[in-house]
């Protein structure tokens, strides 16, 4: 079955070649231009994972993150968060907020793959 | 009348011997003996005056100022001294000292300093003697009254010490005077070390803001850039459609391009990252045979185009040590890289030797070498020599001082022999740092990562029971599989780049900086329950049982010590 991901990002260019680039490796996708969007396109269509960027404009990503955890037919689906900024309190702060892994922008497709592969593949109970 | 006149002789001559006697005896004293009348004239002086240069008779008669100092008349003269004490009461202490004193007893006059002239040198002001006087005055008794007839006194030539003093003074006066200039001249260092202080932050926010600024600039040409990338690439991989042959080349060499610019940006950031202190070692135990072995690996191909071979030289099997994994592979990937790209034909050798406190690597070519005059410069930033490198192969001229910079930071050396035409010898020397100094380090850092952002740090131990009798039942092998899976498990479920997996052999060490002994808990149980599940599925259960603890700042440990203590590291 095809894994659905639904990506969060407000930078078009970005969100565009995420998007085609996880469509060319086989995963159904959907995008979201900000945490609102992202939020209600999450609970409407259960993706199997969600790509979150921290920092957008309005409701930024740990805020989203913390509403996806609290409602319950979202509080499952595995969040990987882009930050730019890749200090460790950052990255403590989403992870303690129940994300499961992260990626530091700019990313390689190879690393943004070989993370979403770890995450849906992964150990039970990450 | 005989009798009479008889003890008359004698006692005559008894007076005469005693007076003998003490004449002899004022004359052996080296002191200046002198008696003055009432008028102040002398009466008697020893021959001891000859020192001033007078002969004893030339001086009777004369008023006793013929010998003194004209300025010190007046200070030492009953005459004049004594108009001044008129009507005032002292004590012993305060009372005049006069040259022809009156009083005796207690209030006689003792070390009265006065200067002396001499009778022929008299031609500078600087010509005197130092004499210090000691006189009483001279009483006769006449019936039942006494009556004042003169003053009996010594002066004592005390020149020599008065000289020394003088001397010493003058040391003194020049002492003090250094002594100031000395605490000036302090001052004056103190105030230009603030300042050198002041300049120092300057320059050092002046760096900061510099590094600051490099790595901005290096961030924001990344993020566009890697859009660059993606959309070529996804375009040359077909991800939007199939294109012609032309297309494809053109597309090829603007990602060879890209891919150049991204090295060059990172190569600048590198060595920001280097010339600000912000590299942070990320020390693992690492095979560093293997590492060279999948170094060799990524070269194969490039080595084989040209014909090269490659040569690998091992002192031993494996040869573990504390180093940064990326760092170092960065290191030997710009090392044997450049070697297979200066070199056009015969051999690149890399070899690694075991020393007991270090291990030497080295690269060896057979390319073009340097020129001597180029050696000194050859690890400074944008030095690029006049080596012929293959089409597409141009640096940036950075690689050789990142590398230099990450040998330095692993407390490294780097030495380079090279001659033109016969080649390069690159070889680094890496010292083995103790599992002990490498917890230490990190320990450190944790707890002063926790208490600065007010959070914890937790440390794991994964570890075997009684690892000594497995070993002999099972063999060092199969420990190993052990223990590699163990290693192998523990990385799939660290979290961010900050959490580090420390294994020598055994035990096994997690360190999870801004963690707490909650979340850390966790972590442990998840690891503890598929290992074990690990450890059924290969039939091990009944062999191999592992023990897991967990200490946390702030709550189980407070400093590095206790920490060490704990985990029993020694």
């Amino acid at each position: 079955m095809q894994k659905k991901i639904l990506i969060v990002d407000d930078e078009p260019h970005i969100l565009k070649m995420v998007e085609n680039r996880l469509k060319f490796s086989g995963y159904e996708t959907i995008t979201a231009q900000d945490g609102n969007e992202g939020l209600k396109k999450a609970q409407e269509q259960k993706p199997h994972l969600i790509l979150l960027d921290i920092l957008m404009p309005g409701m930024n990503g740990f805020q989203t993150l913390k509403k996806l955890k609290e409602q319950e037919d979202t509080r499952n689906i595995p969040v990987i968060i882009l930050t730019a900024k890749g200090q460790p309190q950052d990255v403590e702060e989403a992870i303690n907020l129940g994300a499961s892994d992260y990626v530091v922008k700019p990313f390689t497709p190879i690393v943004l793959l070989e993370k979403i592969n770890k995450v849906l593949e992964g150990p039970k109970g990450q | 009348m005989d009798n009479c006149q008889q003890e008359k002789n004698k006692v005559q001559q008894e007076l005469l011997e005693s007076q003998e006697r003490y004449r002899v005896l004022v004359e052996t004293i080296p002191d200046i003996i002198y008696e003055l009348d009432t008028e102040g004239k002398f009466v008697f002086v020893s021959e001891a005056v000859e020192m001033l240069g007078y002969k004893p008779q030339e001086l009777m008669g004369k008023h006793f100022s013929e010998i003194i100092h004209p300025d010190d008349i007046a200070k030492v003269s009953r005459e004049t001294v004594l108009l001044q004490y008129k009507g005032k009461v002292t004590g012993d202490e305060e009372a005049p000292k006069l040259f022809d004193e009156r009083r005796t007893g207690k209030r006689a006059t003792k070390n009265l300093e006065v200067r002396l002239l001499h009778k022929n040198k008299r031609s500078t002001p600087e010509d005197y003697f130092y004499g210090e006087v000691h006189s009483s005055g001279n009483w006769q008794e006449v019936g039942q009254q006494k009556r004042f007839v003169g003053s009996i006194g010594i002066i004592r030539d005390i020149t020599k010490r008065k000289i020394v003093e003088k001397i010493l003074t003058r040391a003194k006066e020049e002492l003090e005077m250094q002594t100031l200039e000395l605490r000036k001249a302090n001052d004056n260092i103190k105030k230009l070390y603030r300042e050198l202080e002041n300049k120092n932050k300057e320059l050092q926010a002046l760096d900061k803001l510099k590094s600051d600024f490099l790595s901005m600039v290096s961030h924001e040409l990344r993020t566009p850039l890697t859009t660059i990338r993606e959309g070529v690439s996804q375009v040359l991989d077909g991800a939007l459609g199939p294109i012609s042959q032309q297309q494809r080349e053109f597309l090829s060499i603007s990602l060879d391009d890209i891919e150049r610019l991204e090295r060059i940006i990172n190569e600048l950031l590198d060595i920001s990252k280097i010339e600000s202190g912000k590299l942070d070692l990320k020390l693992e135990y690492v095979d560093l045979v293997g590492l060279v072995k999948n170094i060799c690996i990524i070269f194969g191909t490039q080595a084989q185009k040209k014909n090269l071979a490659l040569r690998q030289n091992f002192s031993k099997e494996n040869i573990g040590i504390f180093i940064d994994k990326d760092m170092i592979s960065q290191v030997l990937t710009n090392l044997v890289g450049n070697a297979i790209k200066f070199t056009q034909e015969g051999y690149v050798e890399i070899s690694i030797e075991d020393k007991d406190d270090f291990v030497e690597c080295s690269v060896k070519d057979t390319g073009c070498g340097i020129a001597e005059e180029n050696l000194p410069k050859i690890f400074e930033k944008f030095q690029q020599f006049s080596r012929v490198a293959g089409p597409g192969e141009k640096g940036t001229g950075l690689g050789l001082s990142i590398v230099k910079g990450i040998i330095d930071i692993h407390r490294g050396k780097l030495f380079v022999e090279s001659k033109l035409n016969c080649g390069s010898k690159f070889s680094f020397i890496l010292p083995k740092i103790t599992l002990k100094e490498v917890m230490e380090d990190y320990i450190a850092k944790g707890l002063e990562e926790a208490s600065s952002y007010n959070s914890s740090f937790s440390i794991i131990n994964f570890g075997v029971n009684n690892f000594e009798a497995l070993l002999k039942t099972i063999g060092p092998e199969k420990c190993n599989f052990v223990l590699g899976n163990l290693e192998q498990l523990v990385r799939l479920y660290l979290r961010k780049k900050s959490d580090l997996v420390i294994r020598e052999n055994h035990p096994l060490f997690i360190i999870l900086p801004l963690t707490e002994k909650t979340v850390a808990i966790k972590i442990m149980q998840r690891i503890l329950s598929n290992f074990n599940n690990f450890l059924l599925t290969n039939r091990l259960n009944t062999l191999v049982s592992i023990y897991s603890k967990v200490f946390s700042f702030p709550q189980d440990c407070k400093t590095k010590d206790e920490f060490l203590n704990f985990l029993e590291i020694r």
